[in-house]
């Protein structure tokens, strides 16, 4: 989307940038991803997805756990919203130094690193559930 | 050079020191990653385009850690939101 020229489309305000450009979009994304693997850890292992047992080191790893909690959806949603980001800032900036000529292999780029993003963000979603679901071995 | 005034004028200085040293770490996990890949290449040819692909994944990762390095110095700096 933001690989399209800027002035094809008018709008009434705002250029046209990557609808990911938003940590809006991305945030929600995330919580998407979020709500999905904590839904399906709790249908398939019911109440014990919460509960490991009872020893030292099980409240660790209930603290730790409790920590990815918060830190998977904001990595997840962070990592998106920043490379989109940092892309048309990019971009941009190569606009201010040599108009016709820098942007455009650069946008080039940019599409091979959404390919690789939206990869990436599928490969994490797949191993966050899958870590959810699967019963770990004692 | 004009004295220091404001907060916010420290916070551009932070800016910088935040995206400089995030992106050192970041350099450093995908130059590791790239010797990684050719050495690997270099033992299994046959293997190349494979680890290609888990090279591409494993930078974007690395690479991740420099974009919250930038999106810390961009929220210091002003620039967004």
């Amino acid at each position: 989307m933001g690989q399209l020229p800027l002035r094809m489309i008018e709008l009434k305000s705002g250029e046209m940038a990557s609808p990911t450009n938003d940590i809006n979009l991305t945030a929600g994304l995330a919580v998407i991803v979020l709500i999905y693997y904590v839904a399906a850890g709790i249908m398939k292992k019911k109440f014990k997805f919460f509960l490991h047992g009872f020893s030292l080191v099980a409240i660790i790893s209930a603290l730790v756990e409790i920590l990815e909690l918060f830190t998977r959806p904001l990595t997840l949603a962070l990592r998106l919203f920043g490379n989109i980001l940092a892309g048309e800032i990019l971009i941009t900036a190569l606009l201010g130094i040599c108009a016709w000529g820098l942007p455009l292999p650069m946008m080039f780029f940019e599409i091979l690193v959404a390919c690789v993003q939206a990869l990436v963000f599928t490969m994490l979603t797949t191993v966050y559930i899958a870590s959810a679901v699967n019963e770990e071995e004692h | 050079m004009e004295e220091v005034k404001t907060i916010s004028d420290l916070a551009q200085l932070g800016a910088g020191i935040a995206i400089g040293v995030g992106a050192t770490g970041a350099g450093l996990g995908i130059g590791i990653a790239t010797k990684g890949l050719l050495e690997s290449i270099a033992r299994q040819p046959e293997i190349a385009g494979k680890a290609v692909g888990f090279f591409l994944v494993g930078a974007a990762m690395a690479e991740a850690c420099a974009i919250y390095a930038l999106v810390i110095a961009l929220k210091l700096s002003g620039m967004m939101g």
